[in-house]
């Protein structure tokens, strides 16, 4: 068989050429817009993973949160209001025992009397640690004065409180911030060594609210803290911290230099 | 504008662009992943194979220099092969990876030797070379495809070597394989505007690409892996 013409070849390499350059750009066409649908779609489906970890996490706190309040309400209207009972009528018994100057026996009640009104102030103290009344009642900025005040009788640590909170939360939220001070301020004071002074710091500029929980003890032990400054190990608290800061949106900072204290700064943007 | 000019021109700008892909690979070197590393070896082996070749008639007074195209093909899909494994990170790959580059340097040299008085092309080796090119490029898009780990492909260097391949393989296939059929029947006009025009433009392409490959910087993978 003959050679086709030059020309003819020429058209014919230039068409075959050109028809596989095609059929490379349809490929590499291909490849970018099928790998950026893929990436969208994954995306989707990683930020609908998320909410709905999200919706459970929340969930999960809810659950645990009037769980709390029903074990709070039924020690305090329970065996609180049982104990006051028995508390009043002990004190009766002693008023009578003093009347028949049996000494023995009045001191015996004075002693009962006393340990009465441990109970009484412990019952109280535990069902106002699981169900904060005041937070309900009158908001985050009281609950946190009374957290405040209620840890200032422990007398260990010198708490002091500022509060700049013009517009309140919802109360799921500033239930989860409460319960952050809360575990915060009772870190302090369990394993701030050589503290003497705790500021607790709740302030809104604008959108962004800021919480801040500042020791001047120990600080955190280098060896213990992570890459980015947290503890690499972290007890149910921090966790229970860290679970309250996902469900709120919110940033989690800690500041520390052994000896010179810990500053744990939780910053979210309240909704307009 | 002359044939021979045209034919220069286009000659002179796949040289250069292989010594600047090679001299972006060398600059570059320390700071280059494992995989772009085999990348600028390819370059620089590339740069050393062309001085041969343009020394190969004038100087050893070889007949023709076309037995030099197996050898640069070995050290070419070898050098790539060793690129893609680090670029694939594919256990399979890895091990199928030496038989397949072995047979075809086995099947290469025995061609070379065999050929080595004839003054032709070797098609079939370069277009075997060709696909293997190809078939390493297509792997790695499926790996994009498979495990969605580059979130910006055009920042991702094998990508662009890819494409390069890509581009360079089904521009050189027609050309391969009618290139002994073009040297028996055409005039040297056409053989010059094919061999020596058309080809390298594919080249220049396929260089241009390895050079922006060895230029960027290589971006960190997420994690979206399905």
């Amino acid at each position: 068989m003959d050679a086709p013409a030059e020309n003819e070849f020429v058209k014919l390499l230039i068409v075959g050429i050109g028809l596989l350059l095609l059929v490379g750009g349809a490929l590499v066409l291909f490849v970018v817009t099928y790998q950026k649908r893929l990436l969208q779609q994954q995306l989707r489906l990683r930020a609908a993973e998320a909410e709905y970890q999200q919706q459970l996490l929340a969930a999960v706190i809810e659950a645990q949160e009037h769980e709390r309040e029903r074990i709070g309400r039924d020690l305090h209207d329970g065996i609180g209001a049982t104990l006051a009972t028995t508390r009043l009528l002990v004190s009766r018994l002693e008023t009578n025992s003093q009347a028949t100057a049996d000494t023995e026996e009045s001191s015996l009640f004075g002693m009962v009397n006393e340990l009465m009104g441990t109970a009484v102030h412990d019952v109280r103290s535990i069902s106002h640690s699981l169900f904060p009344a005041v937070l309900a009642r009158f908001g985050l900025a009281e609950a946190l004065q009374h957290l405040v005040d209620v840890s200032n009788e422990a007398g260990v640590l010198d708490i002091e409180l500022e509060v700049d909170y013009p517009q309140p939360l919802a109360l799921p939220q500033e239930l989860a911030l409460y319960r952050i001070c809360q575990e915060l301020i009772h870190n302090a004071l369990k394993h701030a060594k050589g503290a003497t002074h705790l500021d607790v710091l709740l302030r809104q500029r604008g959108p962004l609210l800021t919480l801040v929980v500042e020791d001047d003890g120990c600080g955190l032990d280098p060896t213990q803290v992570a890459a980015n400054g947290q503890l690499a190990t972290k007890g149910a608290g921090l966790r229970s911290i860290d679970v309250r800061v996902q469900m709120l949106h919110a940033r989690l900072r800690q500041e520390s230099e052994p000896g010179q204290g810990l500053r744990t700064l939780i910053e979210l943007q309240s909704p307009a | 504008m002359s044939m021979a000019t045209l034919a220069f021109i286009a000659g002179q700008l796949a040289v250069w662009s292989i010594a600047l892909a090679a001299a972006v690979g060398l600059s570059r070197f320390r700071r280059l992943p494992a995989g772009l590393r085999y990348l600028a070896l390819l370059a620089c082996f590339d740069v050393a194979m062309e001085l041969t070749v343009m020394a190969i008639v004038p100087v050893f007074h070889a007949k023709s220099n076309l037995f030099m195209f197996p050898l640069i093909s070995i050290g070419e899909v070898g050098l790539l092969a060793l690129a893609y494994r680090e670029a694939l990170q594919s256990a399979t790959f890895g091990r199928v990876m030496p038989w397949v580059v072995g047979a075809f340097s086995v099947y290469a040299l025995f061609d070379c030797w065999v050929e080595l008085h004839r003054v032709h092309y070797p098609t079939a080796i370069q277009i075997t070379a060709d696909l293997l090119q190809f078939g390493l490029a297509t792997l790695y898009f499926w790996k994009l495809l498979r495990e969605l780990r580059v979130e910006h492909l055009r920042q991702d260097p094998f990508f662009w070597v890819s494409v390069g391949l890509v581009v360079f393989v089904l521009g050189d296939l027609l050309i391969m394989l009618f290139s002994n059929y073009l040297l028996a029947h055409y005039s040297r006009g056409l053989q010059q505007l094919v061999l020596v025009v058309v080809r390298p433009c594919f080249l220049l392409i396929l260089y241009w690409c390895y050079c922006l490959a060895l230029w960027m910087r290589p971006q960190k993978t997420n994690s979206l892996s399905s």
